[in-house]
């Protein structure tokens, strides 16, 4: 083995003993009840969970996608996520007092059990843990893929172990996040994730570093600027049509209310100070991370306009042909930090969307209900759903690649029904039928489009709009023109 | 109850991602594009994590 790859494995073991120490320390936190293993017991500290919150939803994507974006898009890349960061502190602001409120006074521990409470319906907490299986399962499978691809630089292509590095890649990473889930599900998954989010920000900080000081050696951060804006890319490209931004946009400024990941961690800090701790701190983390990988992105094409770099015409190559002429410990620890990042997505989805099976699938239809056996259920789930996630990353079916790209298009139904029930929770019990049929045909629509489109089917004009959009609108009318039902009490209240 | 000010200055600091750039801004040959960007970001999580430390200081807004 290369003396590079052997360090990439070097700094890969490390992060994985480190990670795996702390979540095994997380049991001290005590796991008695499914509240204490699915929202650790409504008592976690700002820190952890603004890292929590910051490192789920900072995926991959970032240093990988968004890189990319910006090298073959140019700044319009940074709008679009910037758009995603305002429609996400807009949210936070108008709700998450409420959401973090109602939630410990009605004791919910998941997405599912929140929607059957509001909406007093088994049947839309039902609904809903199918709807997150369906989106995000093909989701995690495209953040192991990350991962996998991640050790796969690390460890420079070849085989290890007898095993091709890719294949490696899915398995170690399928056991250490079962792990760190497991052990102590929200205590040891946030605990995992404060690494993981340090992990990220530091990286991507010495990244910037390092490409400001390569690219102010060799042709000089004044000719890439220069060069930058005669090539266009400091403007609104030919690629960001109107159409394409708002496709890209709609779905990504309603993250904060549509993805469970993140909605269950509006549940988790100890008090108001927590929340509002945790609010501040990953605005700090997310507006600074946007920034230092747009640039990055920007700074790598004008070394490619300037000579410096060969021409790279996939997007998810950004990366790793930069992190090729870096140095060895900076190269290791991106690379770390995108499986990280990856793997802190992976592991808060599967312990998500195992309490949203328990609660809205299992626990209806189970006789005598217990909180051992509902954490055991869970812990059976997240094996189950991590493995599916590793086969999707290994076989890459189409279809399933381009559900994995629309999946916050999928749950962008959830929009309308989440956001009412916050804000009227005396009304939303007689407004479960409304709450359905919002969820249902928005998620036809998205599939419908899936299966037309594939992966283009964000971007797709119909009738001159976007598909999301289209999507909103459906569910939303959906919603608000389904006539209430007149009793307080739905029939299928339990 | 959700302030009509907190709605109003969430959809404005929207509109200000769209509108400007694809109006004035859009055809830069500078960083200036870029800045807007952050500015606008930047200024309105000013703005909004003020007013939610408000929100939470009058006890949560519940409504529950």
């Amino acid at each position: 083995m290369e003396p590079r790859a052997l360090l990439g494995l070097a700094v890969l073991g490390l992060y994985v003993v480190i990670g795996t120490v702390l979540a095994v320390y997380a049991r001290r936190m005590g796991i008695k009840s499914s509240r204490d293993y699915y929202v650790a017991g409504y008592r976690m500290g700002s820190l952890l969970s603004a890292l929590t919150y910051a490192a789920t939803t900072y995926s991959a994507f970032m240093m990988v996608g968004l890189v990319g974006f910006t090298y073959l898009y140019g700044s319009g890349a940074l709008g679009f996520e910037l758009v995603y960061f305002v429609g996400t502190m807009f949210l936070l602001t108008i709700l998450a007092p409420r959401a973090w409120r109602m939630a410990r006074e009605r004791k919910w521990i998941s997405i599912s059990d929140m929607l059957s409470d509001l909406y007093s319906s088994k049947l839309v907490g039902g609904v809903v843990a199918v709807v997150f299986l369906y989106a995000l399962v093909p989701y995690m499978g495209a953040q192991v893929v990350g991962i996998a691809t991640s050790v796969k630089g690390l460890l420079g292509g070849g085989e290890i172990l007898g095993l091709d590095s890719y294949l490696f890649g899915v398995l170690v990473g399928g056991i250490v996040l079962i792990t760190w889930v497991v052990v102590a599900g929200m205590w040891s998954v946030a605990l995992t994730d404060a690494l993981q989010g340090v992990l990220m920000i530091l990286a991507a900080a010495g990244f910037l570093v390092w490409i400001l000081d390569y690219t102010s050696r060799n042709p000089g951060l004044g000719e890439v600027s220069h060069t930058l804006a005669s090539r266009g890319l400091l403007g609104i490209t030919s690629f960001w049509k109107p159409v394409v931004f708002i496709g890209f946009t709609v779905p990504w400024f309603f993250f904060a209310v549509t993805n469970p990941q993140v909605v269950q961690r509006l549940f988790i800090p100890r008090d108001q100070r927590a929340l509002s701790g945790m609010v501040k701190w990953f605005a700090l983390f997310g507006l600074s991370y946007t920034v230092v990988v747009t640039v990055i992105g920007l700074v790598a094409r004008g070394l490619t306009e300037t000579g410096y770099l060969p021409s790279i015409e996939d997007k998810d190559m950004v990366t790793p042909t930069l992190l090729s002429i870096a140095p060895p410990l900076l190269s290791a620890l991106v690379f770390t930090s995108i499986a990280a990042a990856a793997g802190s997505t992976v592991d808060s989805i599967a312990l998500t969307v195992a309490s949203s099976v328990v609660t809205g699938l299992y626990k209806p239809f189970s006789k005598k209900p217990s909180e051992a056996v509902e954490i055991l259920v869970g812990r059976i789930i997240v094996v189950v759903l991590v493995l599916a996630a590793s086969v999707i990353a290994i076989k890459k079916i189409g279809f399933i690649v381009a559900l994995s790209v629309l999946s916050s298009a999928i749950l962008l139904p959830l929009a309308p029904p989440t956001i009412y029930a916050w804000l009227h929770p005396e009304k939303a019990e007689r407004a479960s039928r409304a709450a359905l049929a919002s969820i249902v045909s928005g998620v036809s629509i998205a599939t419908a489009a899936v299966l037309e489109y594939g992966v283009g089917a964000l971007v797709k004009p119909l009738l001159g709009l976007p598909i999301p959009l289209w999507v909103l609108l459906v569910s939303t009318l959906s919603f608000i023109l389904l006539p209430r039902t007149s009793s307080t009490r739905h029939p299928d209240h339990d | 109850m959700v302030q009509v000010r907190d709605i109003i200055a969430g959809v404005l600091a929207t509109l200000l991602m769209y509108i400007v750039p694809y109006t004035v801004l859009g055809g830069t040959s500078s960083w200036i594009l870029y800045i807007y960007w952050v500015v606008v970001a930047s200024s309105y999580t000013c703005y909004a994590l003020y007013r939610f430390s408000r929100i939470l200081m009058r006890g949560g807004s519940s409504g529950a």
